[in-house]
């Protein structure tokens, strides 16, 4: 029977993945402080020009206004920094999904009798450990199979010689099928 | 053929919406609220500050920034901090349930290995990965289905005293059957 296999690196999320992936979103963060200290800087150096009654009424008048300027910078800030993080978790989840994904193609195929292929990996896939399992589980299955099925063509064999021992060579090979078997339930 | 239960359609980008954008809208949720927070202390701070201003306007002041410049980098500094902490503790979250779903699903699949085909999965966290894991049960319901037959006629054709054109027809419906078992 093919063992499971455990290596050292069986790791299904690896830590050098989940840092990259936490480095990105933090620069992505910083990038969207510093675009909304731009725009809020921006909107605050306006030039405060003349004497105390105009110093005075613009102040007032800027306050009156800025509910609507912080709403808009920081409306921005969102949709700028969602945007961004939305393609980050496509293009990094894609590297989780991806092996998943196989793995449900490949059910797809068994279930409708199609030749159960191996997942395979692209560079960078993760949950390594769960898709050699899964092909470990195939691979068991399919030694399974080919032994039973070796079990009665070896009886088969035997079948050219007379009815008598023939019948009794298939009998011996279904006790031994039945036995095989039984580990399933 | 039973079809699998909740079918992945595959796009160009997006192998699997609910995953990909969910992530990316938990992300946003998080990046919504530290901006509606930002903003709200934000506004008020900058308020109080401008009237405070305003009445104190013999200091010169050459442009708003100037009065509202320390608490605004404060402020900015805070959202960064806030905003990071909560995406990494969101990731990290995301990576727990991940994993802790795909630890069961090789459990399952270490124990189909060996024989057992009728546990259920169950596999905890991420929908994603409880979906699959229906999914692996279907599959090993159906292999443990394929098992069974052979079982039953293996049964039939140890113990039922069959005539020899019989016998020789069971047999090889077995072999038939035996080999539709992982093509």
């Amino acid at each position: 029977m093919i063992p499971w296999k455990e290596t050292a690196g069986d790791v299904l999320i690896e830590g050098r993945y989940q840092v990259r992936f936490l480095l990105r979103l933090s620069l992505l963060f910083a990038a969207g402080t510093a675009f909304l200290f731009l725009v809020l800087f921006t909107v605050f150096s306006r030039k405060l020009s003349g004497d105390f009654p105009s110093v005075f009424y613009a102040l007032r008048h800027f306050a009156e206004f800025l509910f609507p300027i912080i709403a808009i910078s920081v409306l921005a800030y969102v949709l700028l920094l969602c945007g961004a993080t939305a393609i980050l978790c496509v293009y990094a989840l894609h590297k989780v999904a991806g092996p998943l994904y196989r793995m449900e193609r490949a059910l797809e195929g068994y279930i409708n009798g199609e030749p159960v292929k191996p997942v395979f990996f692209r560079q960078g896939d993760q949950v390594h450990p769960l898709a050699k399992d899964f092909n470990q589980f195939a691979a068991v299955l399919r030694e399974d199979r080919n032994r039973w099925k070796g079990l009665m063509e070896h009886a088969d064999r035997l079948s050219l010689q007379d009815e008598a021992i023939c019948r009794a060579e298939r009998v011996k090979a279904l006790a031994e099928l039945e036995t095989q078997i039984a580990k399933y339930h | 053929m039973t079809p699998l239960p909740h079918q992945n359609r595959r796009r160009t980008v997006l192998i699997n919406p609910r995953l990909q954008i969910g992530t990316a809208l938990v992300f946003t949720a998080v990046v919504f609220l530290g901006g509606a927070l930002f903003a709200w202390v934000m506004y008020r701070g900058s308020r109080e500050a401008l009237w405070a201003a305003s009445i104190q306007g013999h200091f010169r002041f050459d442009t708003p920034y100037q009065i509202v410049s320390d608490q605004m980098v404060r402020q900015l500094i805070t959202l960064f901090a806030v905003v990071a902490v909560a995406g990494i503790l969101t990731f990290l979250l995301l990576i727990q349930r991940i994993r802790a779903g795909m630890i069961r699903l090789r459990t399952v699949l270490r124990m189909s290995g060996e024989g057992d085909l009728s546990s259920p999965t169950n596999a905890p966290g991420l929908q994603d990965v409880a979906i699959f894991g229906k999914q692996l049960d279907s599959a090993r319901e159906y292999t443990l289905g394929q098992i069974l037959e052979i079982r039953a006629e293996v049964e039939i054709l140890r113990k039922e005293p069959l005539s020899p054109e019989e016998f020789q027809e069971r047999w090889d419906r077995v072999k038939e059957k035996i080999g539709r078992v992982v093509p």
